[in-house]
């Protein structure tokens, strides 16, 4: 039996926070390590494209010093304008890079490979902090057990994957739990810390505006229902003008922070929240009639005065020469505008709208049990549940039109699934707990325990304190049952042995399957570097694709370090960083001109393509070519997006004829005319044919596309290969001084089949048949 | 001999003039018909007779074919491309109204379950479809019309907006179609005025909305709030940002099809398992909120495992559907 003496009950407190302590280390440690599958399968690298960037700032920063890094300017980078880093990049991921001895030049400083995993620790006890201030202890473990695991999380933060999200993610989750604690305790010292908490957060990801929007909202919401307070005070007020400050010492956002408008929502709210404080305390100092007549006073003043400003305004408006009401200006409106037609948006897979299985494959239990979080909000409805919800909500419309905004909801998912998976967990394991003591109390004395069952069976469970109020207890439910009518009474009561059995098995089933899914995911799925692929051969053994690296290096070593480098957007940070040679566009995609200018010498003939990139001293041009082995994002399916980019910029290339005759985009003989003209089209096939078939496929036969190619010998004229690595997926051509002479000459294995020979072989092959 | 060539002179002008005139009352006529038929001419066997057969006509005539049982299909857009293509005719009819041009150009639109023998004689194969019938071209009665392949519209560039059919009109008879003018839900003028009194109305509800009593229910909310996420979850933007249509059609089996194989997802699909998605998120909150309150023990044994087995049930299908849209076979990496 329990003792059940304040005594018992502060060591049972302590023991439980014991427990609780090793259960939240347990889930640290599981959060980093699950996301070391990368290192231990493949090696330790930084992954993607932006990680490479986040590393070279790194670097400036160690070598160079914090002061120096503000004023960064890369010459390195869209060449010949360069990029003025300092001003354009948030640094909060490179600050956490910083590491005091420079490290050997090959090997990445191991600080930032594991920055992502470390972070998700913090992230998930910041986790477990946030749901401890909104419902309790109970509802902050289960929500840091599947924060620490849950897949889409996981797609960004693995070992190596130095990214803004990796370290942004925790800085979202510790700024609503300091704005929670600060609501909570109506402290300034938790405002104080709110503010730097939210300086982290500005100075590390541009997603802080779902933040700068979503306080408001929250606020206006309590405004609206009445639940202004000095805590919301303390907590709202001190963040606008502080947090406005601080967004403003961010070089990358400067003065937007009080002129866009996406800043304007929290001014807004301010201004109202006052006004309701102002009239909170009218109305108490006022006798009511006095109050209704100054209220009835404003109103009557306030729409005459509004009506005169807004039929001002209207009649300016309609006076002005280019008054007129666009689709353009109604589209600002429309979320998924950007998306739609904004091609160097739309060509990012991150900004592509999720399907019903992305919230599956990335969220798993977490999106089953969200919507039972979101009712368990408004019991009860407190400030913090309140803001839970309206993030939750808030969040999975975003994500609904972007997959990258996945990351922004699965706090709130695990938040809000945590809670429900605490409620009914506490619920069965409750019941089980009074089945338990019903038996015990029965075999003893039956009356004596009656009285004392409500307040055990009150005491075992994680619930609020809100809650507790409901539960009686067995028997003496069954004593007031029989005043209530209908099936439904007031009295909480526990289930069955049987069905919490059950129950339980279930939950603990459907948790373990969550947890399978999210290893086998972070192990198989997020874990690859993307800059070196791996495939299993028909043994059983590893195949590996180094050939990025292998090109890189290439690069670094047989070209003159002034060498500009040309390729598409994609690949200019690793260039950057990995060749340290000097590129013409890269990831940052600040000058969409430029970019354009890049598309639109890829997608011309050879000789412009020639012409544009002599203007651009470019003096080596790479394509990543999968068409050998079959690696499907290479630069041929992404072709469309550089012929729509650069003719979004210069209306001469036109979509329409680089697709086929049956309006698809194909490489066959069928391709559009303009493709096999193309600068990409030879630069990725040049002597592709030659190479010598696959098992039994005809010669030409494009792995990705699943076709044969449909223009096979042709000679370069202004460019000249000078690198094709090993797997052929990087090619890497120089860009002539002078136009080559010899493409006239006739190729040697070329074969032309005349009508003749083609005749004798259809009838030789019909003497067979 | 001079004599008679002036003479023949005479007698080709008089035989052409009296042609034009004949010709002229007909485009008239024709005219007529395209106008009660709202700008439009609707194709059937006697007015294809009409407009259409004989060794050569004074017009061309521009043709959309169009299904009536293809319409529900959200990726051929077929009534958006007759609305556009209305929105030609009528710009062509208003830029062109009292010029001599005005009968140049004839619109008609071939509807299949009306005219389906003329499907055939037209050879069209497949939507959308639209061709210009030169003045030159000679028909016969229930002959096949064969037309040159640049009278055909190519679709690249398909769903083809007014202006892109107007420009193609251009293209193949050198005549503009002028500037196409859309119609305008409400004039400009009126809309500050319209926005002030929607400003207006939206002030007023909102006013009173604020002070309504029903405002106050929290299952309101809670109502929304399961709502906006179902929406989301069921990949409702997806649906809109992509135009994806409700049901598709699989060619294969020649049947609709709810679920479809591979990448993206359907209308329908989206919408079902959104709502397996929210099935099982709300029977755990009922086993949390509603068995404890029930109040015989024996109904709330009933309830609880009905709730349980609710959300088993919703559970398997969505695991299963996921493996079925995916392929992703997890492992348990323990042996």
């Amino acid at each position: 039996m329990l003792d059940f003496t304040p005594a018992g009950t502060a060591r049972r407190q302590a023991y439980g926070n014991v427990v609780v302590g090793l259960a939240m280390l347990c889930i640290c440690v599981l959060a980093s390590s699950v996301r070391l599958f990368s290192v231990i399968k493949y090696e330790s690298v930084i992954h993607e494209f932006d990680p490479y960037f986040n590393y070279r700032v790194s670097r400036f920063l160690t070598e160079k010093g914090f002061y120096e890094t503000w004023d960064f300017f890369d010459s390195f980078t869209w060449y010949p304008l360069g990029r003025v880093v300092g001003g354009t990049m948030y640094p909060g991921a490179a600050w956490v890079g910083w590491h005091p001895p420079p490290p050997p030049p090959p090997s990445p400083p191991q600080v930032c490979v594991f920055t992502a995993p470390l972070f998700s620790a913090f992230c998930a006890l910041s986790t477990y902090l946030f749901m401890k201030e909104v419902r309790g202890q109970g509802a902050g473990l289960a929500s840091a057990a599947i924060i620490a695991v849950v897949p889409s999380y996981i797609s960004r933060s693995v070992a190596g994957s130095y990214d803004l999200e990796a370290v942004a993610i925790f800085a979202l989750v510790f700024v609503f739990y300091l704005y929670v604690k600060t609501l909570n305790t109506g402290s300034l010292k938790w405002a104080t810390a709110l503010f730097f908490g939210y300086l982290y957060m500005v100075a590390s990801w541009g997603g802080y505006s779902f933040i700068a929007n979503l306080l408001p909202i929250h606020c206006l919401a309590c405004i609206v229902f009445q639940r202004v307070s000095a805590r919301l005070y303390i907590a709202y007020a001190p963040w606008v003008i502080l947090g406005a400050l601080a967004a403003a010492n961010i070089p990358v956002i400067g003065f937007n922070a009080v002129l866009m408008s996406e800043h304007m929502a929290s001014f807004f709210v301010f201004g109202l929240l006052h006004a309701a404080l102002a009239i909170q305390y009218i109305q108490q100092m006022l006798p009511p009639r006095a109050y209704s007549a100054a209220k009835k006073l404003v109103l009557t003043f306030g729409t005459t005065a509004l009506a005169v400003v807004m039929a001002l305004v209207v009649s300016y408006v309609a006076a002005s020469p280019t008054f007129g009401w666009t689709g353009r200006s109604l589209s600002l409106l429309d979320p998924t505008y950007a998306s739609k037609y904004i091609p160097i948006i739309a060509s990012v897979s991150e900004h592509q709208p999720p399907s019903w299985s992305s919230y599956f494959t990335d969220l798993h239990i977490s999106s089953l049990l969200a919507p039972a979080g979101l009712l368990l909000c408004f019991r009860p409805l407190t400030d913090a549940s309140l803001f839970l919800l309206l993030y939750g909500v808030t969040a999975v419309y975003f994500s609904g039109v972007m997959v990258r905004l996945m990351l922004v909801l699965a706090p709130a998912a695990c938040c809000l699934a945590g809670l429900a998976l605490s409620e009914v967990t506490s619920y069965l394991a409750t019941s089980l707990a009074a089945a338990q003591l019903d038996g015990d109390s029965a075999q003893k004395q039956g009356k004596k325990a009656e009285d004392g069952a409500g307040g055990q069976v009150a005491d075992f469970g994680l619930r609020s304190t809100a809650d507790k109020g409901g539960k009686k207890g067995a028997k003496h439910a069954k004593k007031s049952a029989s005043a209530d009518s209908g099936w439904i009474s007031d009295t909480w009561r526990p289930l069955p042995k049987d069905v919490a059995i059950v129950g339980l098995i279930l939950v603990f089933a459907g948790t373990s399957l969550f947890y399978k899914h999210s290893v086998y995911v972070a192990g198989e799925m997020y874990s690859a570097p993307s800059i070196v692929l791996q495939s299993r051969r028909a043994d059983g053994g590893i195949k590996v694709f180094d050939d990025f690296r292998e090109a890189y290096a290439w690069l670094s070593y047989n070209t003159d370090p002034d060498a500009k480098v040309a390729s598409w957007w994609d690949y200019g940070y690793q260039t950057t960083a990995m060749a340290n040679r000097t590129v013409i566009v890269d990831n940052n995609t600040w000058n969409n001109t430029h970019i354009a200018t890049v598309g639109r010498a890829m997608s011309s003939p050879e000789r412009k393509a020639w012409q544009i990139f002599r203007s651009l001293d470019v003096e080596y041009v790479f394509v990543v070519f999968g068409g050998f082995i079959g690696y499907p994002s290479d630069d041929i399916n992404k072709f469309l997006w550089m012929v729509r980019i650069g003719g979004g910029v210069f209306p001469e290339i036109k979509e329409p004829n680089y697709l086929g005759s049956d309006g698809n985009y194909r490489v066959d003989d069928q391709a559009g005319k303009a493709l096999l003209d193309s600068t990409m089209w030879k630069l990725s096939y040049y002597r592709f044919a030659d190479c010598g078939p696959m098992f039994g496929a005809p010669r030409g036969y494009d792995r990705v596309r699943n076709t044969v190619i449909g223009k096979t010998d042709f000679e370069l004229k202004y460019f000249e290969e000078v690198f094709t690595s090993e797997h052929w997926m990087m090619r890497i051509y120089r860009v002539l001084d002078k136009p080559n002479r010899d493409t006239k000459l006739r190729n040697p294995r070329r074969t032309k089949v005349t009508k003749k020979a083609r005749s004798k072989r259809r009838g030789a092959s019909g003497a067979l048949s | 001999m001079r004599r008679s060539a002036l003479c023949l002179g005479l007698l080709l002008l008089v035989a052409i003039g009296g042609s034009q005139a004949a010709g002229d009352a007909e485009v008239q006529r024709l005219l007529a018909l395209q106008r009660s038929h709202g700008g439009v001419i609707e194709l059937d066997p006697k007015t294809f007779q009409e407009l259409l057969v004989g060794k050569s006509r004074p017009y061309s005539v521009i043709i959309v074919a169009d299904a009536k049982d293809l319409r529900s299909q959200g990726k051929l857009k077929l009534g958006q491309l007759v609305s556009e293509f209305r929105l030609v005719a009528k710009s062509f009819a208003a830029t062109h109204a009292g010029k001599g041009s005005v009968g140049s150009v004839i619109f008609a639109r071939l509807e299949f379950s009306k005219a389906k023998d003329l499907f055939g004689r037209m050879g069209i194969q497949a939507l959308p479809y639209l061709a210009r019938i030169p003045p030159s071209l000679a028909i016969s009665e229930g002959g096949a019309v064969t037309l040159g392949k640049e009278e055909v519209m190519p679709t690249t560039g398909y769903p083809w907006s007014a202006e892109a059919i107007a420009e193609w009109v251009l293209e193949r008879s050198g005549v503009a179609v002028g500037e196409i003018k859309r119609p305008t839900l409400i004039s400009t003028r009126l809309m500050p005025l319209l926005s002030l009194a929607v400003l207006a109305c939206v002030a007023f509800v909102g006013y009173h909305l604020y002070y309504a009593s029903f405002m106050r229910h929290q299952w309101l909310y809670a109502l929304g709030a399961i709502a906006v996420y179902w929406f989301s979850v069921s990949g409702g933007m997806f649906n809109i940002i992509r135009g994806v249509p409700l049901v598709g059609f699989d060619h294969r089996k020649r049947q609709s099809m709810l679920f479809m194989p591979g990448q993206g997802q359907l209308g329908a699909e989206g919408f079902i398992m959104g709502s397996l998605y929210t099935t099982v998120g709300l029977a755990v909150a009922a086993l949390i909120i509603l068995a404890p309150k029930v109040k015989d023990p024996n109904t709330q044994r009933v309830a609880a495992y009905g709730i349980i087995l609710v959300a088993f049930m919703a559970f398997r299908l969505v695991t299963s559907n996921h493996l079925w849209k995916t392929g992703m076979n997890t492992d348990w990496y323990l042996f």
